[in-house]
């Protein structure tokens, strides 16, 4: 019978599968004559991947049953002495082959071609769990043609059932999605996007299951009681699906309940850190931790100055619109205030999301980047707000074909903000450099300066903004083109100048001490270096041997009393190494846990601290005791 | 003979509309049975829901004393169904379509399907759309009795066709079935045409079967009687089984079924002056049945 079937849903789809042939040799041949091209490739590809094969799918799951009903022929074949169920799924597997003889040469044909292979291929869909966009690129017809080809029971219309089916399905997805996050920030469910991915296949298999269930079950020749039907079957089996994910989403928390550790800012008195549960700090004197404020939703960007802590704090909600606050409070968790939030319509913030925030040193300012205010009709992005919540004060730098300005620091006491505006990701050279420009915005009269252009990977902006916060200096490395070498720069608001620091080796990391007055560095070459700013040089430089410098942004940190903390690995497990001014190894304390990872370190009082990030844990270890205290 | 098929209890409706209700019959094996009953009177919702088409609301089907029910589909493989308008995928040609339906059935004799092909005069590389409605049937025909099945079953399958191919039809084929021992139920609105082929006759009406008996015992028990009184007509001959009954003046006309002497009798004592008592063709036969 399945044969049969094969042979006749074959024919009948033939026009259609002679049209997904042209397109796959106009594909083919628009591929390789712009194959030098690698922007019109893509878009080449993703014309095809994401237009026209969810199209067709579409379309040929929306036809399945349009001859059954365009010549009454659903009544001849429940006639015949086969399964109404049988007919279904033997129909279903047809067009599933016709569907995929289409899919394969086009995802054949994409995998071969050079450009497509670092291209739209490679790229990862992080809401459905990290998908590559090769694999979407079978799955997503799949769920597209699955979908329609259910509600093809619906209705001879073709065209009607393509738009019913992908318009519930898209909904239904958005929706599925968005309840999935929620689903995550209530129990932090560490594969709570496999949840998503999971229902995005429940669903479209709840429409499969109901369309089946349908055609064996109700009464074909009523169409009100057959969509009738249908949509109970699908709406229970979805719901079902629903609940399935939501237990094992719960279930899941319970059992794999994600940990957080994020936003560590440390300075000599104290650390703070956010978790999963809330906002905690590490009191260094006393040796203990303590939350300072729960954490109902999620917390965005954390950034301190003086005694203040500005923080942005997101509350997901089951009903109603989703809105953030920028807030302040002390330092020992007190008088917790409201600056802005986006949940009033009158706010000029309403609906936005926080971007970039920063708190003066004194903490008497915080600037934060308001991430969709571009379109507005202000165009006013960056803002500075007093921490008492006056003098709300909004900018609009003005800046042409900017992807995203991240703000690094205030400068000139407060007078000025050092800024990062990174270009648009069509200016990524192959090596996945780009260009940003530093500026320099005077928050009195507006004026933007730009002090230097860098090039380099947006991800290693990243670090040297987080390095300044106890100083006014920026450190940067600096990609030069005509050496390929990654140098250190310091940018000094005070004299307004950039200095080269070190270029006869590419520096790979850099931290600053606690005071700002001291730059250490490791260079690809294993070196590692320090430079004072007031000084002008490089005071000490020298070859590191034993110590594990695989991710130089990590592999060092000062102590509250300026000695160095570097990392060696011992087997399966690891040390956190003490360094002198002369970089002699001071003492070397074993981690305790086992990691390949190389956890970045941090200092605050006494205490030189590591994440294990294998288990989200901080520790600490006390210098001047050398024990460990386990601090989250 | 045995008991082929049974319907017991069977309710159909759509929606709130009632198609019929508690409806019962049963198909004996070798015999051609006549389904009767007007447009609309719901023969092919009764055929739909025996072939599996469509559910039924309440009810049982008893194929060989095993129940059958909706998604059942073996018993399918032994009957044989054509439907009013011959449902194809226009698509295929001949060959191809009996290629296709050979799928389905365990006991598809290819053989006799070339040979109802050659009989019919239908070509295998013919494209079912190119066909006729008179082809379409014989091509449904075959496609039914290559399958070889006890039980045929036929929705009105003649109307539309002209007189010629009608009677090949039925004076052909449907009589030679039925001397083959093969079980027909023949549903159709044109009850002439049954004339000389029904074993038995069901009538469907207003979601009842009001009839089930033997083509001959109704034809032997129904009878029209005219009367002529020497005065006013009575206002009803007041006996059991009237059919119809008229009155004009003096004269009176009532069709009567179970006819008996005892009946005759009791008309008799009415003392009429003329009494006329003729048999009557089973298209009246079924006038009379609806009429009421």
């Amino acid at each position: 019978m399945f044969k049969r079937m094969l042979v006749k849903e074959w024919k009948e789809k033939s026009g259609l599968f002679a049209f997904a042939m042209v397109a796959l040799a106009v594909f083919a041949l628009a591929l390789f004559a712009y194959s030098k091209d690698k922007e019109t490739v893509d878009i080449l590809a993703s014309t095809a991947f994401l237009v026209f094969l969810p199209v067709f799918s579409i379309l040929l799951g929306a036809s399945g049953f349009f001859t059954e009903f365009q010549e009454d022929a659903w009544a001849y074949l429940f006639s015949r002495p086969v399964k109404k169920g049988n007919v279904w799924i033997a129909k279903y597997l047809s067009l599933l082959t016709v569907l995929y003889a289409v899919v394969l040469p086009f995802v054949f044909l994409a995998r071969l071609h050079p450009a497509l292979k670092s291209g739209v291929l490679s790229f990862s869909f992080r809401i459905v769990g990290d998908l590559s966009f090769g694999v979407l690129a079978y799955v997503l017809p799949l769920l597209l043609f699955t979908t329609a080809f259910s509600f093809s029971i619906l209705t001879e219309k073709v065209y009607n059932v393509a738009f019913l089916a992908a318009s519930t399905l898209i909904v239904l997805q958005i929706a599925v999605s968005r309840a999935c996050i929620l689903l995550f920030y209530r129990t932090w469910f560490s594969s709570v996007f496999s949840l998503v991915f999971l229902l995005s296949l429940l669903i479209p298999l709840s429409f499969a299951l109901a369309s089946a269930i349908t055609l064996s079950r109700a009464d074909f020749s009523q169409p009100r009681l057959r969509s009738w039907t249908f949509t109970k079957r699908s709406a229970n089996f979805i719901l079902t699906s629903i609940v399935l994910v939501v237990l094992i989403g719960f279930v899941g928390g319970k059992i794999m309940k994600e940990r957080y550790i994020y936003s560590l800012r440390a300075r000599t008195d104290a650390l703070y850190f956010v978790t999963e549960k809330g906002f905690f700090k590490f009191d260094p004197a006393a040796g203990r931790t303590k939350k300072m404020a729960k954490s109902p939703s999620f917390w965005g960007d954390v950034s301190m100055g003086g005694d203040k802590l500005a923080f942005v704090h997101y509350h997901f909600r089951t009903k109603g619109r989703d809105f953030a606050e920028l807030r302040v409070m002390n330092t020992d968790g007190t008088e917790e205030k409201v600056l802005v939030g986006t949940e009033n319509p009158e706010s000029p913030f309403y609906g936005v999301y926080f971007g970039s925030l920063w708190a003066s040193p004194k903490g008497e300012l915080v600037a934060f980047i308001d991430l969709n205010s571009r379109n507005k009709a202000t165009r006013k992005n960056l803002w500075t707000i007093k921490s008492n919540g006056t003098g709300l004060r909004g900018y609009d730098l003005g800046i042409p074909d900017v992807y995203y300005e991240y703000i690094l620091g205030f400068a000139d006491s407060d007078r000025a903000l050092l800024l990062l505006c990174v270009a648009r990701a069509k200016d990524v050279d192959a090596n996945g450099r780009q260009v940003a420009r530093l500026l320099r915005l005077d928050l009195e009269s507006e004026q933007v300066e730009t002090l230097a252009e860098v090039r380099k990977t947006w991800f290693a902006f990243m670090p040297a903004a987080r390095e300044t916060s106890l100083t006014e200096r920026l450190a940067f490395i600096q990609y030069n083109e005509a050496t390929a070498g990654e140098y250190l720069a310091v940018y000094d608001p005070e004299a307004r100048e950039i200095a080269l620091v070190y270029y006869e080796d590419s520096v790979k990391g850099f931290r600053w001490n606690k005071a700002g007055d001291k730059l250490a560095f490791l260079t690809a070459g294993s070196k590692l270096g320090i430079y004072s700013p007031a000084e002008k040089q490089v005071v000490k430089m020298a070859e590191l041997k034993g110590y594990d410098l695989r991710w130089p942004s990590q592999a060092l940190e000062w102590t509250s009393d300026d000695r160095l903390i570097l990392r060696r690995v011992e087997g399966e497990g690891a040390s956190m190494c003490i360094l002198d001014a002369n970089f002699r190894e001071q003492k070397a304390l074993r981690l305790p846990f086992n990691t390949y990872y190389a956890s970045r370190f941090w200092s605050a009082g006494k205490y030189a601290i590591v994440e294990n990030t294998e288990k989200h844990e901080l520790w600490g270890a006390d210098l001047t005791t050398d024990k460990w205290i386990r601090i989250y | 003979m045995s008991e082929l098929l049974k319907i017991m209890g069977l309710s159909k409706s759509f929606g709130r509309h009632p198609v019929f209700s508690d409806l019962s019959l049963k198909l004996d094996a070798g015999k051609v049975y006549g389904l009767l009953g007007l447009n609309g009177e719901g023969k092919t919702t009764l055929i739909r829901i025996m072939m599996g088409v469509i559910p039924a609301c309440k009810g049982q089907i008893h194929y060989k004393d095993s129940e059958v029910f909706f998604r059942s589909a073996a018993y399918k493989e032994d009957v044989g169904y054509i439907p009013e308008d011959p449902f194809f995928f226009g698509g295929m040609r001949v060959g191809e379509l009996l290629d296709f339906n050979a799928a389905f059935y365990r006991r598809w004799d290819s053989q006799r399907a070339d040979e109802l092909l050659k009989r019919f005069s239908l070509d295998r590389k013919t494209r079912v759309k190119t066909l006729s409605r008179g082809m379409k049937l014989r091509l449904s025909m075959a496609v039914a009795l290559s399958a070889r099945p006890p039980l045929l079953v036929l929705d009105d399958p003649t109307s539309g066709l002209d007189v010629p191919t009608r009677y090949d039809f039925l004076q052909g084929i449907i009589r030679e079935l039925a001397d083959s021992g093969t079980t027909v139920l023949f549903s159709t609105h044109l009850v002439h045409e049954l004339e000389r082929i029904v074993d038995h006759l069901f009538i469907l009406h207003r979601g009842r079967i009001i009839l089930d008996e033997e083509h001959q015992a109704v034809k032997d028990f129904t009878r029209r009687v005219r009367l002529a009184f020497p005065g006013d007509a009575p206002q009803t001959l007041g006996i059991e089984g009237l059919l119809t009954e008229s009155r004009d003046g003096q004269r009176m006309e009532a069709i009567v079924y179970p006819w008996s002497e005892e009946k005759e009798k009791k008309i008799e004592g009415l003392s009429p002056l003329r009494m006329d008592v003729e048999p009557l063709t089973l298209e009246e036969i079924f006038r009379s049945f609806v009429a009421g």
